[in-house]
Formats: C-alpha cells, structure tokens, sequence
C-alpha cells in the first residue's frame, strides 16, 4: 500500500511517546515539581530546556507531562470505543424495538454541547484527570455508537450470521466471534483517530484550567508559559516543548489513522469533523 | 416535493426534542455543586455572612423546591423570560446577544468561508484523487488539522502579533473607537488573525469530509454510464458528481453553522476577544445558574433548528429519503 | 492508475517536515528578535496623542457594570462612601469630614462634606446616607448585609448622620469601608426605579472624581469631574482597556498601548529594568498567605502537633521562591499594616526549626515507624491531603509554599498530597473535612484588632473555618467590638495574639508585593507607598499628572 511507510514511521513516533512516558522517572533527571534551579534560566547542561518561574526543570516536566497528557488521550478514547463497539454490535445485532429506543435517545442527546456539558459533570468529582478521561470517554461513545451500528447492522443481516443463528449458536459467542473481528478495521481507525482527537482536547482543557491545576501537563505548561513572561521575554524554550510535543503525537495519530483508513477500505465514511 | 406527514412527524420529534433537552440540563445545572453566592462572598472577605445567602437565595427562588423551580422556569420560558443573571442582574439574553454578537464577528465569516473552501477543495481534490496534487494537498491538510487550534492561535499571536507587529495583539478595535465610534475596517483588522486560523480549521474538516464524498460518488455506476454518454469531463463533475457528492455534506454543515452559538473559547482567550465561549466558562466557574441555563437553551434551539433544518433540506434534495432517523 | 510508492509516502513526510520546521524556524527567529523590539519613543498606535491614562483589566467580567445598588460591578472612581480605610487602622475622609463615636462604640455621629455634589449637579446631602441604607433593607437587595448592623440612620440636619448600631460595633468603620463597604447613592435617581434587582445603570451618577463617559468594544471611558469638591483630578480622564493575557499587557505597556501594568513577575520585571521610559516600583504586601488548621480533624486536634508544624514551615525559602514580599513572623497581623496592633512579645515564635518540631511532636507521643513514617499517639499514621483554593493560585503561590513544604514534611515523616478547587463551596468543603490547608488572604484582612475575629465564633458568625472556639477568645474580641478606647483595643489585640501563640491555629508564611510598571514619558505619581493596593484606587488616579 502507498502508506505503509508512513505508518510504520507514526508507529514508531508512537512508540517512542509511550516509552517516554513508561520510563519517566529514568528519563527525567529531576522531580516534576521539585524546585531545582533559579527561575528563568535558559538551556544549559543541567536544564536541557532550562527552568521555568518557579525554577522547576522543564524538560523533566515535559517527561512526566507525558504520562498525564497520554492517560487522557488514550484512556478516554479506550473507554470511548469501547462503549460504542460493544452498544453498537449489540443494537445492530438485535435490532427491533430496542434500537428504535436507543436511536431514539441518542438522538435528542446529540445536540447536547460536550464542551460545557464536559465541564458540567466534571464538577461532580475530584477534579482529577481519571475523572475527566473517563466522563470524556463516555460523553464521547454517544456518537461513536451510530458509527459502529451501522457497518454491525449490515453484518448481522449477511447469510453467513443468519446461518449462525439458526444453528443455534448463542447471539455472544456470534457477536464476539464473528461480528466483532469484522469490525475490527472500523473500530482500529476510529480508536486512532479518538485519541488523537482526545488528546488535543485534553491539551486544550488542561490550557483553559478544567482539572487541578497544579497537575503538571502539557496543556498546563503552555498556559503558565503563555501567561507567565515566554512571550513577552522571548523564552522560546519554555513554550515552544510543550507545544511541539503535543503537535509531534497528534501527527502521528492522525498520520497513523489515515493511513490506516485508506488501507483497510478507502470507501469507508468516518465522520470526524 | 416534501411529505407533510414527514414533516408533521419531524417537528413533534424537534419539540419532545428539545423540551427533553432543556429539563435534563435544567437539573444538572442546578444539581451542580457550589453555587453562586458563595463564590461571590467569600471572593470579598472569609466570611459568609449566612442572611446575604439567605436573601440571595429568597431573591432567585432557589429555597424552592427544586420541581417546583423547574416549572417556574418552563413557564417563564414560554413566555420569552429567559430570567436574570447571578453575577450581573442583568436580563440573559441581551447579556448572551450582546457577547454573540462579537464572536459571530470571528465565526460567521470563518465558517461560512471554511465550508465554502473545504467543499470547493474536497471536491476538486476528490476529483483528482491519488494525483500528486491531490495528495501533496491532503497532506497539507492533515497537518493543518494535527496541530491544535490553540497552538497555531499562540503561534500566530506571537509570530505576526509579537515579533512581526502586523496585526494587533487582541481586543475588539482600537482605542480610537471611545472617540469616532466603532470602524468596521479597524475591527476587521483586529479580527482577521482569528479569522484566518478559525477558517483554516474549517476548511480541512470540511475539504475531507468532501474528499471522501466525492471520491464515493466518483465510483458509482451513474458516473460511468455519463461519461460513457459522451459527456465532457467538466459537465459530470457539474452535472452529477458534484451535487450528489454535496448531498451527505449537508448534515454536516447546517451543524456547524449551529454549532457556532458555542463559541470558542480558545480563539476567543488567546486573541482577547470576550465572545459567547468565554462567557459560558466564566458563568460555569462562579456557578451562574440563569445565564448557563439561557445559553444551553439557545445551543438546544440553534442545534435542533440545525437537524429540523437539514432533514428537510435533505429530503427536499434526495427524493429518495423519506423515513426519517436511520442510516 | 499507476502509483510508485516511494515518492508519495516520502513527498507525505516531507510536506509534514517542511511544515513543522517552518514554524520552529520563525519560532526561533521571535525568540531572538521579540527580545530586541522595543519601542523607543513614539510607540506604534500613537497611543501618546491619547490624553488620557489608559489602564489594561484582564477579566470582561470586571468591565461589565450594573448598578451601585446591584453587586455587579460599577466603574472606579466615581461611587464614594463615608470613609476610605488606611494603614494602621486609621481612616481617611471620603464623603464624611469627620466623625464621632459613642463610648460603647454603639452610635457614630458623621459629619458630612457640605459642598459634594452628584455628577448631574443635585447637592450631596444626608438624605442620600439615609436613603441608600433604607433602601437598600426595603428592597432586600443584596448588599443589605453590609449594613445589617445598622438600626437607624437619622438626618439630624442636612449634613450630619447620626447612626445607631443594633450592638455596639468598634469595627463598624471597617464594615462600611472595605470589601466590599457601601457606598452612598443617589435618592434623587433611585427612589424612582421601583425594579432595583433588575435595573442597568448606564449612567452611574456618583459623587467621585470621575465620571462616566462610555463603555464600548472592550473600552471603558472616565472623564474627570470638574465639580468635585475635593482634590480634583489632574489627568482628563482614565481608560480601562480589556487585555486578557497578563503577557500581552506586558508588551502593550512597550508598545505604548497602555500606560501601566500592575502584578507583574519579578522576572519580567527585571526584564523591564533599564527599558527607556519605563519605570518600576513595588506596593508592599498586597497579599498574605497562611497555612492552617482544621482543629477539628486529625492530627490538627493535637496542640502539640500544631505548635511542632509551626516549626517546620521555612518561611524564608518560601518567601525568596516568591521572588517578592517578606515572610510574615507574627501570629496573624501584618507589621506594615497593622503597625501598633501586633503584639512584639509574639513576634519570632514560628521559628523554622525541624528537630524542635520533630522533639515536640516526640514528646507528645508521636512515633515514627520503621520507614520513617509518622504515627500519631494512637499508632495511626499521619497522612495529609491539602485543599488549595482560587485565591492562592495567582502567581503560582499555591505551587511554590507546597513545594517546600512537602520536602520538609516529608522528612518528618508526612506524605503531602494537593488537591485544587475552583469553586468555594466545595473548597471549604474539603477544608472542613481536612486537618492543614493552605489560604490566601488579601491583606486588608490582616491589618487591625478586628482582623483577629477570623479566630471567634460569635453570634453571627457561628462557625470559623479552623473550627476554633476559645471562650477567652471570644470574649475578649466582644468587648473590644464594644468599647471605642483605642488604648483598650490595642491591649486586648495583644491578649488575643498571646492566646494564638498558644493554640496555634494557623501559622503565617508570607507576604507578596504587586510589582508595577508604568510609562515614565506619560503620567507620573503612581506611586503612593504602602496601602493604596492597586492602580485604580481613585487616590492614585487622583494623585497622577501629566508629564510635560
């Protein structure tokens, strides 16, 4: 296939991301709050990005940012789809009147904003990126569950499972052994591209201040330098990590997914807007 | 033409709809913990002096109880009172018009022009799909849309705003405005920067979006049987293609039009530019029940207008939809 | 169609490549010419034909105005009260010219100013005092509980109030001076506006040294009131200008767009130094900051666990990490503000000592176990969660106090875990339910005998948020709301902070100053010295002149 370099190379990008964020406390040379150097001081051979205002190490920063910031992403998006496969098989499986209802629901919840919605429900718990992650993840299926309905409805109606069911298989041992497996490429490229969504979501939240504050994340770090002086002072190494951080993991998603999608079936309409 | 039976039908569903909508955010919102007073007096002194809350709630009919409050609400709703806000006593509505009104300065045109770019390049690029044009724009593409809103708005604020000096820092218009009165030409100098990366950001959800239809359609029979009619090339991607490709757009668009009454926040912080999104996190932060109440409502409205409007566009386009709701 | 595979996959990567290097590149072109862009002289808007001082606000909420019966918001400068609070528990004339009061502190007699006038010409007289307080109850608006002390107000003639408390009240000054105190509106205007809850003020008719011009597209105009009857403006006007990044009003101040910044960092303020035409000074002690006890939880019930943490709070490493302000070594007060109030026999007591906190928190039976843990008298091991608030997030305070503080405690033996709240209620929520909390204070709270009721359970405050309740304590701050001798007060304030000493409910860290910058080729006076906490008090403005 004409992208299967560019996948092995978001893969690889990928990879990278992860162990950086698995093997944090053996990258990062300092604590990620610990206070380690006089503010404001440039890139030298003690701080490869030098300190920021409190006089913390941004590159240890960065490294332990990583793990928050991945959590988000990938664990809102885990939970997302798999709320959205296991309900979407399960309606276009069935089929009848219960479709009808959860369509039905579905569809007056869809115009609700997920935004504001987001941080409504947000102020019910601690406000801890797991809560958030796992209150994206579920506001998230309600649109993910049409996607998956759809290509599982017209597999459920294929001899092959009407065969399967007349046999007498039971509808999970169906559902699990042949439904799902077909619908892995769906699923693979929409888990991509949900958390590379999520992921820049969550930067962006964490930017605005929804959850604790004093978590150290990207989203954190550029809105501190944003507000702090890295402007106005010029400190390009304070801002620009951060930044180029989450744009590098979200290009590879992206990457990743589009590639993904024109490899398993280049007709397949994924709504991504 | 339209069934009215259709129509009938779609807008009782709008309306169970939306009445259903307004009473699930009426009772989150109020369930929502913290409240307003609270934040507003312990925000002056560390004190809380219990009969200013006792008043405050007396004042906005929050000893209720809570069912009670709900159809206060309903009924002053139907009336067009869309109650006063916690943090300013001021009417919500004008209150939300009035910051409406700035971000749809930004949000009108970019969208507008996004979709109108997005289409007119998903389709041409879809036309010529697997071309070296093609592909060296859809990558272009991906990028643009990888990197995050509020990291190009950053970016551009500091390259063309700080370093260059081209556009202005942020705010709605010069100081010139308290003396001669608002210029459209210096607003628009002040917003183009949020315009132009807002536009950008639209364009690439809808060029894929477009891409993907017209490559679709590109493969149907009806294409072939025209070009093997003799068409020119230029007559099928006018005559067929095109219109058909446009047909799973509609959806789309007519929810990012509506979409647009949430603002953005990011666009709006970094380019200070108070609109509709930050009105909405500040009003969630101090808890100011009225006003989020009131902006959801004109989301439910502009959303659900949105899906009324575009079921009938499309079923007023495509003869063949008539049962409204599946896939 | 024919498709080679490599040039597309590799022209994919290179499209990306090309895109993201072009953006470090200009990047790193910002970040070596953004530090070398000044503005010398004429800035860029000529802002500089601008008459008058334009001041940057970061929040639209604070330029959204309602009215001056309403807790909206109204424009600086032009709504006055009686009285404007000073250092030291003194206060200065505003709209009264002097005043008496009763021993027992329950009747102030206010002799008003005879020649103010409203900005549309009718006579300031005592009805409006007596006005604004009745309406205010009649209506039930909100800020009725300013004055809920007040019994009556009574016009004995057109230029003195004689008011008469329901109790006696020492810090009644205080009450109707500062966060948020009242001030006097016009009779004249509101007793026609029968829907005062729900009534836009567009004109705001005061009796201040300003008066309102316009509010449009993120501006706010003041004009100068040329019929004040006190110290008259020297400027012709104020502008408040929207600027919400604190980093862009940094640079608007280089341009010449504004004419001051206030709160900056000390690292930008450094940056600032030495810049043609911009000036510098610092206000003291605008904030302060503390670390407290719930007194009622575990282990802050223990005495002795208090005074040992009071031990163990490095105030001086917090406070160099700030960058700005002083570590505060009394028991509450804050010596610059609250002058002859703090006890000097109570000064120094929470020195930073860890092994005289780890022998008292040994001698009170505490233990440690084998990993280093502490364990208190009854084997259960301390661990402790600290609710942080709004108020202590400006600056990052919250971050740096928590950063030294977990390293010391942790030698003690004390895991410390953080968590943040945006909203009040549920902080004071979680304060409630835990032992240590961290809270910041504007100072203005810190600054007479009366800022020690924080500690007192009194009859309308029944609770406080350490859960202190000290017979002594609140008998002694009773009788100095009831008495008016200053000599008494002042020797009561010292009991009160010996008995603090004592109990320990919650150890001071810090002070911060707010560091301003302003254009020295614009308007000079800013600077007033300490107690004028910020650049829109109508004394600094009024204190401001033109450069020629």
């Amino acid at each position: 296939m004409t992208r299967q370099a560019l996948l092995r190379v978001s893969v690889a990008i990928l990879c990278l991301y992860f162990a950086v964020a698995l093997l944090a406390p053996f990258i990062a040379p300092y604590g990620a709050t610990e206070i380690v150097g006089s503010p404001l001081q440039p890139p030298d051979r003690e701080h490869l990005f030098g300190t920021n205002e409190v006089g913390q190490d941004i590159f240890s920063q960065l490294v332990y940012g990583s793990q928050v910031t991945l959590i988000f992403g990938f664990g809102a998006a885990l939970l997302s789809v798999a709320i959205s496969t296991c309900a979407g098989i399960v309606l276009g499986y069935y089929g009848g009147t219960v479709d009808e209802v959860v369509c039905r629901i579905l569809d007056i919840l869809m115009p609700v904003p997920i935004f504001p919605l987001l941080i409504v429900l947000t102020t019910f718990f601690n406000p801890g990126v797991v809560q958030v992650s796992i209150i994206m993840g579920v506001l998230g299926s309600i649109h993910g569950i049409r996607l998956i309905r759809a290509p599982a409805l017209s597999l459920a109606e294929t001899p092959f499972i009407e065969g399967a069911r007349a046999v007498g298989a039971p509808d999970l041992r169906i559902m699990s052994r042949h439904i799902l497996p077909n619908l892995m490429p769906v699923v693979t490229v929409k888990f991509v591209t949900a958390s590379q969504h999520y992921l820049v979501m969550g930067v962006g939240l964490s930017f605005i201040g929804l959850w604790d504050t004093m978590t150290v994340d990207w989203g954190s770090m550029i809105q501190n330098a944003y507000s702090s002086g890295a402007l106005s002072l010029g400190l390009w190494w304070w801002i620009l990590p951060p930044g180029l951080a989450v744009v590098g993991i979200s290009l590879a998603l992206a990457l990743a997914g589009y590639s993904l999608e024109e490899a398993f079936n280049p007709r397949l309409e994924v709504n991504r807007i | 033409m339209i069934d009215g039976h259709y129509l009938l039908r779609r807008i009782c569903y709008s309306g169970a709809a939306f009445f259903v909508c307004v009473t699930l955010t009426f009772f989150i919102l109020h369930l929502m913990p913290g409240d307003y007073i609270t934040n507003y007096l312990l925000s002056l002194s560390n004190t809380l002096p219990q009969e200013a809350v006792i008043q405050f709630y007396h004042q906005y009919g929050l000893d209720r109880p809570l069912a009670e409050q709900y159809l206060i609400y309903i009924f002053n709703i139907l009336q067009g009172q869309w109650g006063y806000s916690y943090q300013y006593g001021l009417p919500v509505f004008p209150l939300i018009m009035k910051k409406l009104a700035w971000s749809l300065v930004i949000l009108l045109p970019a969208v507008l022009l996004g979709i109108l770019i997005g289409i007119l390049l998903g389709a041409w690029s879809g036309w010529r799909s697997g071309g070296k044009k093609d592909l060296a724009l859809f990558n272009i593409m991906i990028v643009v849309r990888a990197i995050p809103e509020f990291w190009w708005a950053i970016m551009a604020v500091w390259v063309f705003a700080f370093c260059l000096q081209w556009f202005p820092l942020g705010g709605f218009s010069s100081i010139s405005v308290l003396d001669s009165g608002l210029d459209p030409r210096d607003v628009l100098y002040h917003a183009i920067l949020p315009i132009g990366l807002t536009t950008s950001f639209v364009a690439t959800g809808n060029y894929y979006l477009m891409r993907n239809s017209m490559i679709a359609v590109i493969g149907e029979d009806y294409i072939t049987t025209a070009r093997a009619k003799g068409l020119d090339e230029r007559a099928v991607l006018w005559r067929h293609a095109l219109k058909n490709a446009l047909l799973p757009m509609v959806t789309m668009t007519t929810f990012q039009v509506a979409g647009i009454i949430m603002g953005n926040v990011f666009i709006e912080t970094v380019f200070s530019w108070p609109g509709i999104g930050l009105l909405t996190t500040d009003a969630l932060r101090m808890r100011d029940l009225p006003l989020l109440e009131g902006i959801f409502l004109l989301d439910t409205l502009m959303t659900i207008g949105a899906m009324l409007a575009a079921d009938i566009l499309v079923s007023y386009l495509d003869p063949r939809i008539r049962m409204g709701g599946h896939d | 169609m024919e498709k080679s595979h490599h040039p597309y996959t590799y022209q994919s990567l290179a499209t990306a490549g090309a895109c993201i290097l072009g953006i470090i590149m200009l990047c790193f072109l910002c970040g070596c010419v953004a530090t070398g862009t000044t503005s010398e002289g004429t800035a860029k808007n000529t802002s500089l034909s601008i008459k008058e001082v334009i001041i940057p606000v970061s929040l639209s909420s604070s330029i959204t105005y309602t009215s001056t019966m309403q807790k909206g918001g109204v424009p600086p400068g032009i709504y006055q009260g009686l009285v404007i609070k000073d250092l030291n528990g003194t206060f200065d004339p505003a709209l009264a010219e002097r005043w008496e009061v009763s021993p027992d502190a329950k009747v102030w007699t206010f002799h008003l100013v005879r020649n103010a006038t409203w900005s549309d010409g009718v006579p300031f007289t005592c009805g409006d005092v007596k006005f604004t307080n009745d309406y205010l109850k009649t209506n039930n608006l909100t800020l009725a509980y300013v004055l809920h002390d007040v019994e009556t107000i009574a016009c004995t003639d057109d230029y003195t109030a004689v008011v008469t408390l329901k109790t006696s009240y020492s810090g009644f000054l205080d009450q109707i001076s500062r966060q948020p105190g009242i001030t006097i509106s016009p009779q004249h205007i509101w007793e026609n506006i029968t829907d005062p809850q729900h009534y836009a003020d567009d004109q705001f008719i005061g009796t201040g040294p300003f008066v309102f011009d316009q509010d449009t597209a993120g501006y706010v105009r003041l004009l100068k009131n040329d019929a004040y009857y006190g110290r008259k403006a020297q400027v012709s006007g104020v502008v408040l200008k929207l600027i919400t990044n604190p980093d862009s009003q940094v640079l608007a101040l280089k341009n010449g767009e504004v004419d001051v910044v206030s709160d900056i960092s000390p690292a930008v303020a450094e940056s600032l130094e030495g810049e043609k035409n911009i000036a510098l000074y610092t206000i003291n002690d605008t904030g302060a900051y503390e670390v407290a006890f719930n007194t009622a939880q575990y282990p802050a019930n223990i005495t002795a666990f208090r005074r040992a943490m009071s031990h163990a709070v490095d105030r001086d490493t917090i406070s160099s990490l700030f960058g700005n302000g002083r570590p505060t070594e009394t028991t509450f007060l804050i010596p610059s503000l609250a002058g002859r109030y703090v006890n000097p026999a109570d000064v120094g007591m929470y020195d930073y000592n860890l092994s005289e906190a780890r022998e008292i928190l040994a001698s009170a039976g505490f233990t440690w176990d084998s990993e280093g843990r502490l364990l208190g008298p009854e084997g259960k091991a301390v661990t402790l969660t600290i609710p942080l608030g709004t108020k202590g997030q400006a600056n990052n305070a919250n971050q740096k106090i928590v950063s030294v503080l977990k390293n010391d405690w942790s030698e003690l033996g004390i895991p410390v875990s953080t968590v943040s709240y945006d909203d009040q209620k549920q902080y004071r929520t979680a304060v409630n339910a835990n032992p240590v909390f961290i809270d910041a204070f504007p100072v203005t709270l810190h600054d007479d005998a009366d800022a020690l009721s924080d500690f007192a359970v009194t009859p309308l405050q029944e609770t406080n948020y350490y859960n202190y309740n000290n017979a002594g304590y609140n008998a002694l701050l009773d009788a100095i709301h009831t008495t008016s001798d200053q000599q008494e007060i002042v020797r009561m304030a010292y009991e009160l902070q010996d008995i603090l000493a004592e109990d320990i409910p919650s150890v001071p860290v810090c002070t911060s100053d707010t560091i301003v910058a302003y254009r020295s080729d614009r308007f000079t006076g800013w600077d007033l010295g300490p107690g004028y906490y910020t650049v829109t008090d109508p004394r600094v403005l009024t204190n401001l002149t033109p450069v020629q």
